[in-house]
């Protein structure tokens, strides 16, 4: 009784917030403008895609420059899933197998991008990741089974708010009690420094795997949440460019930062909303933004700090 | 037989395009072990200087070849320039700092050289002015060798050639070679580190400059992004050559020209540009130093 | 059976030869020095012993079981740590830290309850962190475990190292140039504690120095290198009388 005592306690918050977020969810869309709405979703998205790859590149120090192609995988991957696997399937259940398939496939990619990665050094890897990312692209552009250069319509609309924000709390409450146990230290110690990390007996290997796999696992689920809350997706959405805007926001959130990633994704999903100038200088402000924070503050917001502290 | 042959033309012009813009970013990665992501938008900056300056200076009405040579040598002179102020205003800054740092400056100066190009350029494709009357100089069978088509490797190779003699034949060039090996020991035997380091930039960019130049001559449509796709190229070209490795650039631009063409002629020209990112995953999975390059062993 | 023994180890870096045909035993509870002058191999050794470079020829065996070739954390795990010449600590991680993530494989290993937060990984990381917690007591920097690595004085930091090393629970310990940029009064300190771990842990230790004092003062004995070859073995007072060290260190005697 003990230690079910115990369970209990220590994870009521998170189970009571996820049970809370459906009936949010059903509220705010009621109540609230479709617009906002639809940010709201994207904040949930890209929080869990800033997370993600923050446990590659942040936290683990590997630097990963194709998460876009694992989001695509989890994307359609998960919508072929319901359309063509289980198409009268009854909304819930979809959802969650849609979930399952597009994590699942897109931790495989990780897993097959892991393994080799572990040989190349920091750019090299850079390279070689935004080379899969750009590789998934073409592959699925010439796949006609899923729609191809026309894109995949159809796709029915099954995540909401809730369940946006309940894969998002999942993922940070996974990521933060992985990487902030005494195991966990060991990502950090192989961004820290590889080759004292292994004389000090971790398996650096292992743990880059695991890092690969897992962030491509959580990249691959917004994939499927973005897919079904669109019901379209296009490889337009997944280029290289996407990657980047991953990117800045765990350059911006601090490397090594889950909730300073977490910050950024609201920032950075947020601004070009309220400053509406159009597409073009978007770019323009990310890459200016990217510049002078290296220039700048490096650490980005938060550092290596969590808002709340962690250690 | 002719079909092969024409693609084996077109495969060394764009070979060539390649092996130019591949030696700026070995000399780069030779001296700062850095991946400057930039490179491939200063040679879609150089094919619009060329285009600006053929219009402004009345060239474009007049096709000549010492026309094309001037706009084209001042195409790089003003890329040069670029080159060396983006080392000093953006790299610079940041070289005692992790190297991630840096990668992730250069795709910043990149996407502000494209999209910022877009917003100063316009974000529709211009038709560069044709130069050269081009003329075919050879014709057998369906094999087709125009004038352009030769500037364009001839000029390549004498570029090549000059860099060859300043790299291997002058101060500069042996301090630049000192620079690639050693840091702390150039600094130490008197030689000015900053000022190699601005001279390598001002060299790479005044090639891939003279790489646009040439592009806009053979492939007229040109626009704010024709940087991208020639730059990931041109950098693969470099890996699979040995980054760090000058006659290694060249060869592995060639060979990614070549390659390239006969998949585009032979078998889909939709996967012409995942040539490039198959041959870097073989590359960096079976033999990463490249062709030609040196295993360096880090010091534990 | 001796701890440590090696045989007829060399390593060559292309037309470089780095150690040449080494050979040395060391047994539990031995301090053992290893020095020469710059370049000699030293460090190389280290680096064959844990791993991170496998011998070209010969054999290395770690309580009678070969261990050359394996991986660095197999030989780590095996019971060999070291410190490195250059520190090599995780900068942007607390002293504590760091000594966690030497005592990496003594936690347990428990998936699920590390992410449900079960009363075990609970009551595990309790046991981790004072276990840790002692390890940082025994080389005195209890009160700095929430500094950051990189915030630490230097000689705070190789301590820092040692504690590291020796959360790993080793047999061997290898510790490259320990006494490197630090004071006389460090240095004494660190020759006590070196023997203290020797005598309260058992632990076997070989030693890197280019400080004779050091060296002389506690190594039970000593191996000298030059150009990757063993030039002399013996106790610290017939070393001192050798030639062929001397003239190692010094260049021939002036005639």
């Amino acid at each position: 009784m003990h230690a079910l005592k115990h369970l209990a306690r220590n994870n009521a918050s998170p189970v009571i917030l996820l049970l809370c977020l459906w009936p949010l969810g059903a509220a705010l869309e009621r109540w609230l403008n479709p617009y906002y709405l639809q940010i709201l979703v994207y904040i949930g998205i890209n929080m869990i895609l800033a997370v993600s790859l923050n446990l590659i590149n942040g936290i683990t120090g590997q630097f990963s420059l194709g998460h876009a192609g694992f989001m695509a995988i989890g994307a359609y991957a998960s919508a072929a899933g319901t359309m063509f696997a289980w198409p009268g399937a009854p909304a819930a259940l979809a959802l969650l197998a849609a979930l399952v398939i597009g994590g699942l496939a897109a931790s495989l990619a990780g897993l097959f991008v892991g393994v080799p990665a572990l040989r190349l050094r920091g750019d090299y890897l850079a390279i070689a990741t935004l080379g899969f990312g750009e590789i998934i692209r073409v592959v699925i552009l010439n796949t006609e089974a899923v729609g191809g250069a026309r894109g995949f319509f159809g796709i029915p609309v099954l995540a909401s708010f809730g369940w946006v924000y309940a894969c998002m709390v999942l993922c940070v409450v996974m990521l933060w009690r992985l990487v902030y146990s005494t195991k966990g230290k060991a990502f950090f110690a192989i961004r820290e420094d590889e080759i004292a990390a292994a004389a000090m007996g971790v398996d650096t290997t292992r743990y880059k795997i695991i890092a690969f796999t897992i962030g491509a696992f959580w990249a691959g689920l917004a994939g499927c949440l973005f897919a079904h809350f669109i019901g379209y997706i296009h490889t337009n959405s997944f280029t290289f460019l996407k990657s980047i805007e991953i990117l800045v926001m765990v350059v911006l959130g601090g490397t090594g930062s889950i909730t300073g990633a977490m910050l950024a994704a609201v920032i950075l999903t947020v601004l070009p909303e309220v400053l509406r100038f159009g597409a073009e200088y978007r770019m323009i402000i990310y890459s200016v933004l990217l510049i002078a924070l290296m220039l700048t503050r490096p650490t980005g917001l938060m550092g290596t700090r969590e808002i709340v502290p962690a250690r | 037989m002719d079909q092969f042959l024409q693609q084996l033309v077109n495969g060394l012009a764009w070979g060539s395009i390649y092996a130019l813009i591949a030696l700026g970013y070995t000399m780069v990665y030779g001296v700062l072990r850095l991946i400057n992501f930039a490179h491939g938008d200063v040679y879609m900056v150089g094919a619009m200087t060329a285009y600006y300056i053929a219009h402004w200076f009345g060239f474009a009405g007049a096709p000549s070849l010492p026309g094309f040579l001037v706009v084209m040598l001042a195409s790089m002179a003003t890329c040069a320039v670029l080159g060396a102020l983006i080392e000093l205003v953006a790299y610079r800054p940041l070289r005692g700092q992790p190297r991630s740092s840096m990668l992730i400056t250069a795709i910043g100066v990149s996407m502000l050289l494209e999209f910022g190009g877009q917003r100063v350029f316009g974000p529709d494709p211009k038709f560069f002015p044709q130069l050269i009357e081009s003329h075919s100089l050879f014709a057998a069978g369906g094999v087709v060798l125009t004038n352009v088509d030769l500037l364009v490797i001839l000029c390549s190779l004498g570029l090549m050639v000059a860099l060859r003699w300043v790299v291997m034949r002058t101060r500069i060039g042996m301090a630049l070679r000192a620079v690639s090996f050693s840091f702390d020991a150039s600094a130490l035997m008197g030689i000015n580190v900053n000022t190699i380091i601005a001279t390598t930039f001002m060299l790479g960019s005044a090639l891939a400059a003279a790489a646009g130049a040439m592009v806009g001559l053979r492939n007229p449509k040109i626009d704010p992004l024709m940087g991208l796709m020639p730059g990931i190229k041109a950098f693969v070209a470099a890996v699979l050559g040995g980054i760090g490795n000058f006659p290694g650039a060249v060869a592995g631009g060639l060979l990614m020209g070549v390659t390239e063409t006969f998949v585009a002629a032979y078998l889909s020209s939709t996967y012409r540009d995942a040539v490039a990112f198959v041959i870097l995953i073989a590359v960096l999975l079976f033999k990463p130093t490249g062709i030609f390059g040196k295993v360096t062993v880090e010091k534990v | 059976m001796a701890l440590l023994e090696a045989h007829n180890c060399s390593l060559s870096f292309g037309g470089l030869t780095a150690v040449s045909h080494f050979d040395f035993t060391l047994d539990r509870g031995q301090l053992v020095g290893l020095i020469g002058p710059n370049g000699a191999g030293k460090t190389t050794v280290f680096n064959l012993i844990t791993g991170v470079y496998a011998p070209d020829e010969g054999d290395i065996r770690l309580g009678g079981a070969s261990i050359a070739g394996l991986p660095p954390f197999r030989i780590c795990r095996s019971g060999i740590a070291r410190t490195f010449q250059g520190i090599r600590l995780f900068p942007n991680m607390t002293a504590f830290e760091n000594v966690v993530v030497g005592y990496h494989r003594g936690a347990r290993r428990d998936i699920l309850g590390t992410l449900l937060r079960s009363r075990r990984a609970e009551e595990d990381d309790a046991r981790v962190e004072g276990e840790c917690l002692a390890v940082l007591r025994m080389v005195g920097l209890e009160h700095q475990r929430n500094t950051f690595a990189r915030a630490l004085p230097y000689g705070s930091q190789r301590r820092l190292e040692i504690a590291r090393a020796l959360a790993t629970h080793p047999q061997l310990l290898l510790l490259d140039e320990p006494a490197a940029g630090t004071n006389p009064q460090e240095k004494v300190e660190l020759m006590a504690k070196i023997r203290w771990l020797r005598d309260e842990l058992g632990l076997g230790v070989l030693i890197i120095e280019h400080d004779m004092k050091l060296i002389m003062g506690i190594c039970e004995r000593i191996t000298v290198l030059d150009h990757g070859e063993t030039i002399a073995v013996g106790r610290p007072g017939e070393i001192q009388k050798n030639p062929k060290v001397i003239e190692a260190y010094l260049g021939e005697a002036v005639q």
